[in-house]
């Protein structure tokens, strides 16, 4: 199955294709075949990444590399790209949970959707697409096939989000992540001809294969191989949404909740974290750009929460928690703890397209709610949704025994390990914000009095199986997805960790970095240091939105300038607006003044002007006097004859 | 003597010439041509071209003319009085043109050729010329294209009559 | 003679006269006349060369140039009385309907 593994993008592929052609009419037949298309398709592709999973099992681990090339994309002189999917520990676990995880979602857009007249078929097209682009991404062999991923995500990215264009604001939000997104690009296509070009020169290798790359990362001079990493890193925080190109992610939200569970919570916004884990090689060779990976993810992390504190959508809330968790992804890759970020992207995927999912079925019980402020005891009317919810809100906070507390563990413990204390102690901070605003939403939400509309009280109900069913079993994983991941510390085997070492080495026995290894009691002091705070931030959230409901406005009037820079996203869309979009506008108007006008169609009106002269003048030959005419006759013989004879 | 009646001719060719570019009232340009055309014809025959003299004198000065003198009564009786001897710029430039024309031509054409000894005529072939000889030849070398000549009058005769009809039903005129 | 010098000379000035009358004049029916002339004087000149080369070639050539010649009065002056039924004059100046 693994020389077949072209398969996993074709299933989306197939399905764009027919209910991109013919959807419109079969959506009159019938909705069920446009879902009945497009969601056995994502399954497919599950079912052959978890087949090719169980044989890559049965390898022993220093086998598990295959290169499997489809066709020949085109040939240039020595430059060679294919369209070749790679096969290896690193590259299958991404293909799992993208393809498990987006089959839930498109389950549970069936009955997100299903209301929505004369477009269901247009969402699923872009929906599959999305999964063909992302697939393609994340198999690829080389940078140009992944490049290719990373550009189709990025559309269907702006046309989920602004799939409802008729309103304008959302039109706008898809224009806004787009453009973001590219700015982003820009610095990847910089990086990735960078280093195409230094490697050509270097070693007269011209290649965009990751293994050939990698395999002579070292004749790259140390500086070039940081600025190409730093350019690589300037397009993923363009994609997973970090400082400094992150505004796009909260205005996403005005795309249909099942779209921002899987887009930007399960997997487009992990791309960037994946480009950096395969380019570990690289990233190791020039240290300097994993700090700053490491720095910008923590600081991020951090600076996400702490807007994340005083939201009042929810969708916002959950929005800012996936940039600060992306954050800590950043953070894990950055400390050299690889399979630690991945990791996290597998938990995260979990627990977080949960959040949303759950977010979901609230505003559809609401009838289009988002507002917190019109929420609340919901808890009895939508059981599942709120056990659910409480479980996903548990493991993003870290709490033992869930998901999120093996990933959050293992990356803030290498953090630790390798001697990153000021980010260690930024990560435990921003894991104390984590677990209270995720609760402020939890008690908001679902605890207390209903606040809602009277006529939106009526019509509260809970969702329909096919939106519960993936939800359920989304809480599952978010429970015990975690135990691939145990520390020895704690008695497990932390198999993901030897599962993805093999794909962050290429042939380099030596490792670059000294390996520290802590204490035992060491880890277990960190450990409950994370609980510790994780139950606290639990506890403040307990105490200001369940039992003393007048402290959140107390606490606002004492520091209205915290709380004004908190809720207002410390002003960076309006410093970004007047810092570079002001000045653009400003000199696309002086450009259109003088040159469009004055030179452009100056040139334009001086054809005019000459020709029009030039025939004014010429119009005097046409006398209508015969004799006239003769005497160039004669002028014309007496000529030739003088000249020829 | 043959020698003095031909510079006569010339001279009067080239006067009549004169005059028929010249003469203000257009008959008498007519008339001046006829004369032209008759001392052209009077050198025809002195060098011994007799055929070719008597078509000329008849065909060209007689009919051609004759018809002219026709067309100019219908015509142009009316333009006798004015006459403006007013040059336009395009005219002196071709007047101009024409006169380097004529230098050149003699200069290149003529002066190499120049001789103004005797006229001899006593070298021209006994019948050169003459009405048989012509005949001879117009109908053995050159038939196909006394035919097609004969074709072609008669499409000049039927255009002419065509342009001139009167169309029926017209008052005025 | 032994050159055709005069004969040369009197063809040319009757060929520039002819030239200088089509521009000059006004009157159409003059300038066809002297179109005539010009025809004449290239008549006058291939007569020139059939005497001097013997050769009775040039004379048959002017016969057909006559007839033609002849022709081409005719339906000019057929077109003269059209014109002049239309205008009512044949001043060339006048006859300006190609004008800008």
């Amino acid at each position: 199955m693994i020389a077949k593994v072209w398969l996993i993008p074709l299933f989306p592929l197939i399905g764009v294709l027919i209910n991109g052609i013919l959807g419109a009419k079969l959506e009159k037949i019938s909705k069920k075949i446009i879902h009945w298309i497009a969601c056995p398709a994502v399954g497919l592709s599950f079912l052959v990444s978890w087949m090719i999973f169980r044989e890559l099992l049965n390898l022993p681990p220093a086998h598990r590399h295959f290169e499997i090339v489809v066709y020949n994309w085109f040939t240039s002189g020595e430059l060679s790209v294919n369209v070749a999917y790679l096969v290896d520990p690193l590259s299958i676990t991404m293909a799992l949970f993208v393809t498990g995880v987006g089959f839930l979602i498109h389950i549970y857009s069936i009955g997100y959707m299903i209301h929505d007249e004369g477009r269901y078929y247009r969402y699923f097209t872009y929906l599959n697409l999305f999964m063909f682009s992302m697939i393609n991404l994340i198999l690829a062999n080389n940078f140009v096939l992944m490049f290719l991923g990373w550009e189709g995500v990025g559309v269907c990215s702006y046309l989920l989000i602004g799939f409802w264009f008729e309103n304008r604001e959302f039109a706008s939000a898809g224009k806004k992540a787009f453009i973001y997104n590219r700015i982003g690009d820009y610095g990847f296509i910089l990086g990735m001809f960078l280093l195409f070009f230094t490697l050509g020169r270097k070693t007269g290798i011209y290649t965009f294969n990751f293994s050939e790359i990698f395999a002579h990362v070292n004749f790259i001079p140390v500086s070039i191989a940081t600025i190409i990493g730093l350019l690589l890193f300037l397009g993923a925080t363009g994609k997973s949404a970090q400082i400094p190109l992150y505004v796009w992610l909260p205005d996403a939200m005005a795309g249909p909740t099942p779209v921002s569970a899987l887009i930007h919570a399960a997997t487009m916004v992990t791309a960037g974290v994946y480009m950096v884990a395969r380019c570990a090689p690289l990233y190791m060779h020039g240290p300097f750009a994993l700090y700053v990976v490491a720095l910008v993810g923590g600081i991020t992390a951090f600076y996400a929460a702490t807007m994340a504190l005083t939201q009042h959508d929810i969708k916002k809330v959950i929005a800012y928690s996936t940039i600060s968790q992306l954050g800590y992804m950043f953070l894990g890759v950055g400390v050299y703890a690889f399979a630690a970020g991945v990791f996290h992207i597998v938990t995260h995927s979990f627990f977080k397209a949960l959040l949303f999912l759950g977010a979901g079925s609230v505003i559809h019980a609401l009838s289009g709610e988002q507002d917190m402020r019109k929420m609340g005891g919901l808890k009895d009317k939508l059981p599942i949704t709120y056990w659910t919810f409480l479980i996903a809100c548990l493991a993003i906070s870290g709490i033992p025994g869930f998901s999120g507390f093996f990933s959050k563990d293992m990356i803030l413990g290498k953090a630790f390990e390798n001697g990153y204390y000021f980010l260690w102690a930024l990560g435990t901070i921003t894991a104390g914000m984590t677990s209270f605003y995720m609760f402020r939403v939890l008690f908001l939400t679902f605890h207390g009095e209903c606040r809602a509309d009277e006529e939106v009280k009526k019509h509260i109900h809970e969702s329909p199986p096919s939106m519960t069913v993936p939800m359920i079993i989304l809480a599952i994983l978010s429970i015990f997805g975690g135990y691939i991941g145990v520390p020895e510390a704690l008695g497990g085997s932390n198999r993901i960790w030897k599962f993805l070492q093999p794909s962050f080495h290429y042939g380099h026995e030596k490792v670059h970095i000294v390996e520290h290894h802590m204490s035992l009691g060491v880890e277990y002091l960190l450990m409950i240091i994370a609980v510790i705070v994780a139950v606290l931030g639990i506890y403040i959230a307990y105490l200001m939105y369940v039992k003393n409901r007048e402290l959140p406005e107390k606490l606002a009037q004492k520091y209205p300038l915290l709380y004004r820079l908190s809720y207002n996203k410390w002003y960076v869309d309006e410093i970004y607006e007047g810092l570079i979009g002001r000045p653009l506008y400003f000199l696309g108007q002086v450009l259109w003044m003088i040159w469009d006008e004055l030179i452009v169609d100056g040139a334009v009106r001086f054809i005019y002007g000459t020709v029009r002269g030039v025939g004014g003048a010429l119009r005097y030959i046409q006398t209508g006097n015969l004799q006239f005419y003769v005497v160039f006759l004669l002028l014309g013989i007496l000529i030739t004859i003088f000249y020829i004879l | 003597m043959d020698v003095i009646i031909f510079f006569i001719a010339v001279v009067f060719a080239m006067g009549s010439a004169i005059m028929v570019v010249g003469a203000k009232n257009p008959v008498h340009s007519a008339l001046w041509m006829v004369s032209t055309l008759f001392c052209t014809a009077v050198i025809y025959l002195l060098l011994g071209f007799d055929f070719l003299a008597a078509i000329q004198v008849i065909v060209y000065a007689g009919a051609i003319m004759m018809l002219i003198v026709y067309v100019i009564m219908l015509t142009s009786i009316e333009e006798e009085i004015k006459r403006k001897y007013k040059l336009r710029l395009f005219q002196i430039v071709g007047i101009a043109f024409i006169v380097i024309f004529f230098i050149q031509a003699v200069r290149y054409g003529m002066v190499p050729l120049h001789g103004w000894e005797g006229l001899c005529w006593k070298e021209i072939p006994e019948r050169f010329g003459s009405v048989n000889y012509v005949a001879l030849k117009l109908f053995t070398k050159y038939v196909f294209p006394f035919e097609l000549v004969s074709v072609l009058l008669l499409a000049g005769i039927a255009g002419a009559v065509y342009l001139a009809k009167k169309e029926k039903n017209k008052e005025n005129r | 003679m032994h050159s055709p010098a005069v004969l040369i000379f009197l063809s040319l000035f009757l060929f520039c006269l002819g030239a200088v009358g089509v521009i000059v004049r006004r009157n159409l029916i003059i300038v066809f006349m002297c179109i005539e002339l010009m025809l004449n004087s290239a008549n006058f000149m291939l007569v020139a060369f059939s005497h001097f080369l013997k050769s009775i070639d040039g004379m048959m050539f002017v016969l057909f140039v006559l007839a033609i010649a002849a022709a081409e009065a005719g339906v000019g002056l057929a077109l003269f009385v059209v014109l002049f039924r239309n205008k009512g004059n044949i001043d060339s100046f006048k006859i300006n309907i190609l004008k800008h």
